[in-house]
């Protein structure tokens, strides 16, 4: 059974997150209200708290 | 060049680390009833506040002492008790209007804040800097600049929604 | 010492009082905590016990670290047999009780046998007195803990206590302190009102003894920067749990309407996310020694006739109750401060409404059935504080939902065959508002669990992340795929994480500060160290994974004693199999559980267990586990 410790290590960035659909690592320009994961084309409200970016839900919610 | 240790009770989570530490660090062991700093807490209002002794420039607590048990130090800047001299009369704890000193009901012995030789553990561990270690001198341009920041903040918000 | 907390036996039919030590051997296999009490609950229940009688027992259990510098070293375990489930009673309290609790001399407290009147315990340096509290039954959870605090001269006091709920016998009832903190689920509220015992009060002097003080607090500084340094606990520290509730809602991993759908039917999302709740919020705040401080504290507007300071949300109250019909924070805070105040598990309490309210849309119970009330999704606001008042009073249709999954099902079982189907529970326990379906690992362990259906038992958080599969490999000591929606490897990891949660419940620390929600958190290599320098214990990590598995084997022994659960109990609701959800993001839209994969899932889960087909320990396990011996009567 393998343990697994990680030395504490930089974080990727405060403006790195994962698309939801297709899971592909986005990075989020500092000031972006939307932005689109250039795998999927799945359109994402962007918001922010505390410095991080953060996924707040789609712009188009389930309305295909 | 005097330090302090400067509350800010608007980012205090109420977590008690810093009474932990505190007596473990000073006495050995995890007891906030020997914590010489302490969370005052109005659970059903939401509020907490840390409380220690001030390490008065004029203290009382030097003034009503009989013995002399208690001197400051200059150099750190606080105010430290003799314990050779020191009778355990516990007028100090009455005299303080901070309650800064405190009663150790195991060693049986008056304890107060002595800034753990220069280096403040609960400083050390106060995640939220509700406690900061800062130079008295300029301890209020810590305050000033996280007051300038929120402004900014608004302003900037303010401009943002056109308000402004 | 930090383990000279000693058992105290409360017989509450006596009012005999007995404390025992933990001798060392009991420490070696079980370690404390959650693990202890297992051991006390085998060992003291009677078999076959009715859980509202005196044979059962109530526990509350502190864990070895608990009040100790360990990063939150803050909860307690509370257990017993559920009278909810009718079998193992199990659920983990955070605040401050806990560390009160260790610094008056104690790591559990047993209470057996049954009061003639309302009482509840003094529990002070060592010592426990019973009092009476005829003058407090009858109060909610805030007026208790205020009544005794002034009683007793000291602001300081921590108080556990129950709501009218677990006075009236609600299956589900919790046990509280403070403002929110709860042992919420499978109903130890409810044992305790059984015993008449209103509350425990704590205060301690004596402190907690580290083995070796310099080096805990030079690696405690070190594990609590390691932890601050992560994404999620900064965003814990912003956000609480709610944060979670965008990245699910986004997905589509949230059911609404009793998990007919996942699109939130009710209004505009954006009124349910955490930026919408700024209005409310106060501040923040956190448990014992915690640094991440992932509470909120809020104050309601307008309101007179009930206290508006509380604390929270929580992910999972906002799941639950905001569930139902409830579209907006006002709502959802008003109706958590009411499950606060009279003491109801909200997330048990919420499945049952919400599987009443699919019945009542499809006309298998109609106002006839429901004493006049309109159970429509539409009518949610108005309905929602009547059925919380008539639960915890056990009255009128309230007293059919406190019975809990079992009771209603058999109640309401006369009107239609398909009752069950649509009252979603796994082994009596309600399941959280979360899509469960899309993803096998969060399934099995949802259905596997000790105390019923329940994501702290397992949840694999890290499923979610698409780790590299050498280093789950490494991790999980075996192959798992590290594409959330495929059943290989599945079961190891699961196993993995019920085991390893097990021992960070024996430990006392909690769960949001370990690999629970990130592979950058505090582990077993961590956890060895804490031990090491705070009890001088010294634990290799192989041998804390023995502990959680033997922990684990002993509840599911209890859960076959008890309510003789078998693999017939591990399987989640049936319309995890039969419905995929109408909405989502690809990797939830219209999937759901392949039977045939989750069997042959479910079959790897119990070798590995080293449990034989039916999920049942084989007699090499119990040996190996040194279960053949139980019980035992060491304590």
């Amino acid at each position: 059974m393998g343990t697994y410790a990680l030395p504490a290590r930089k974080q990727p960035g405060d403006r790195t997150l994962r698309c939801l659909n297709c899971f592909k690592r986005l990075e989020i320009p500092p000031a972006a209200k939307i932005f689109t994961c250039p795998k999927c084309g799945v359109e994402y409200e962007i918001g922010r708290r505390a410095g991080q970016a953060k996924i707040l839900g789609t712009v188009h919610y389930f309305d295909d | 060049m005097q330090k302090m240790i400067l509350i800010d009770y608007t980012r205090c989570t109420g977590c008690r680390l810093c009474e932990s530490i505190c007596s473990l660090y000073n006495e050995g062991v995890v007891n906030p009833r020997r914590a010489k700093i302490k969370v005052i807490r109005w659970e059903w209002e939401g509020l907490q506040i840390p409380t220690l002794c001030q390490q008065c420039q004029d203290a009382v607590c030097i003034a009503v002492c009989p013995v002399k048990a208690l001197t400051r130090d200059e150099g750190l800047g606080y105010v430290k008790v003799n314990y050779e001299r020191c009778i355990g009369c516990r007028v100090c704890i009455a005299a303080c209007p901070f309650g800064g000193m405190s009663f150790d009901p195991v060693m049986s012995k008056v304890i107060k804040c002595e800034l753990c030789g220069g280096d403040p553990m609960c400083v050390k561990f106060c995640e939220t800097k509700a406690l900061q270690f800062v130079d008295a001198a300029s301890a209020d341009v810590v305050k000033k600049r996280e007051m300038g920041a929120q402004v900014l903040m608004a302003i900037g918000k303010a401009q943002e929604e056109q308000v402004w | 010492m930090a383990l000279s907390g000693k058992v105290a036996i409360i017989d509450l039919t006596t009012g005999e009082i007995a404390k025992k030590s933990i001798p060392e051997k009991i420490r070696r296999l079980y370690l404390g905590g959650r693990g202890i009490q297992a051991y006390l609950i085998y060992n003291y229940l009677k078999p076959g016990a009715d859980p509202l009688g005196p044979d059962n027992v109530v526990i509350a259990s502190a864990g070895v670290l608990t009040g100790s510098l360990a990063p939150a070293a803050a909860r307690t375990e509370w257990g017993g047999k559920s009278p909810d489930t009718g079998a193992l009673a199990s659920s983990n309290m955070g605040g401050f009780f806990g560390a009160e609790l260790k610094f008056a001399g104690f790591e559990h407290l047993l209470m057996k046998g049954t009061s003639k009147e309302p009482v509840y315990l003094w529990v002070h340096d060592g010592e426990i007195e019973i009092r009476d509290a005829s003058h407090l039954w009858g109060k909610d959870t805030y007026e208790t803990q205020q009544i005794i605090r002034e009683e007793l001269g000291d602001e300081d006091i921590k108080i556990a206590c129950i709501g009218i709920a677990g006075e009236n016998l609600c299956r589900f009832a919790n046990v509280r302190t403070g403002p929110k903190d709860s042992a919420g689920r499978t109903g130890n509220g409810c044992i305790m009102g059984s015993k008449k015992l209103k509350a425990i009060a704590v205060r301690g002097s004596q402190g907690i003894q580290m083995a070796h003080p310099k080096e805990a607090i030079d690696y405690c500084k070190q594990a609590i920067d390691q932890i601050m340094m992560t994404k999620v606990a900064k965003a814990m520290g912003v956000d609480g749990t709610s944060y979670i509730w965008n990245v699910t809602n986004t997905s589509g991993l949230l059911e609404w309407m009793n998990g007919q759908t996942n699109r939130f039917p009710f209004g505009d999302w954006h009124d349910m996310t955490i930026e919408t709740f700024e209005p409310y919020k106060t501040g923040i705040a956190a448990c014992f020694n915690c640094t991440v401080h992932c509470r909120h504290q809020y104050r309601l507007k307008d309101i007179a006739e009930i206290p508006a300071f509380g604390e929270g949300p929580e992910y999972n109250t906002q799941t639950a109750i905001g569930s139902f019909g409830l579209n907006n924070w006002e709502g959802m805070l008003y109706n958590w401060q009411l499950a606060n105040l009279y003491g109801i598990d909200t997330t048990g309490w919420s499945n049952i409404v919400r599987g009443v309210m699919e019945l009542y849309q499809r006309g298998i119970i109609d106002k006839e059935v429901t004493g006049g009330l309109d159970l429509s999704w539409s009518n949610a606001k108005e309905i929602t504080p009547v059925l919380m008042e008539q639960t915890a009073k056990m009255e009128g249709f309230g007293a059919i939902l406190g019975l809990g999954h079992f009771g209603l099902i058999k109640e309401l079982s006369k009107y239609s065959d398909d009752v069950g189907y649509y009252i979603q529970h796994c082994k009596g326990l309600g399941k959280l508002g979360n899509v469960d379906r899309v993803q096998p690992s969060f399934s099995l362990g949802m259905a596997t669990s000790t105390r019923g259906a329940d994501h702290l038992r397992s949840r694999p958080a890290l499923d979610h992340f698409g780790l590299p599969e050498e280093v789950l490999k490494k991790l999980y000591g075996g192959y798992v795929s590290n594409d959330y929606t495929s059943y290989d490897g599945k079961a190891r990891m699961v196993r993995w994480h019920e085991l390893t949660y097990t021992v960070v419940d024996c430990t006392g620390t909690c769960k949001f500060q370990t690999v629970f929600f990130s592979p950058n958190l505090p582990c077993y290599e961590e956890w060895c160290k804490y031990l090491l320098y705070i009890t001088g214990m010294e634990f290799t990590p192989e041998e804390l994974f023995d502990i959680g598995e033997r922990v684990y084997t002993l509840e599911r022994m209890i859960n076959y004693r008890e309510a003789g659960f078998t693999r017939k109990d591990d399987y989640p609701p049936e319309r995890s199999f039969k419905e995929g959800l109408p909405y989502g993001l690809k990797p939830v839209r219209g999937i759901h559980l392949n039977r045939k994969k989750y069997e042959k899932m479910l079959n790897e889960y119990y070798e590995l267990h080293g449990w034989d087909s039916d999920g049942l320990p084989t007699p090499e396990t119990l040996g190996r586990l040194e279960l053949d011996k139980e019980p035992s009567h060491i304590i």
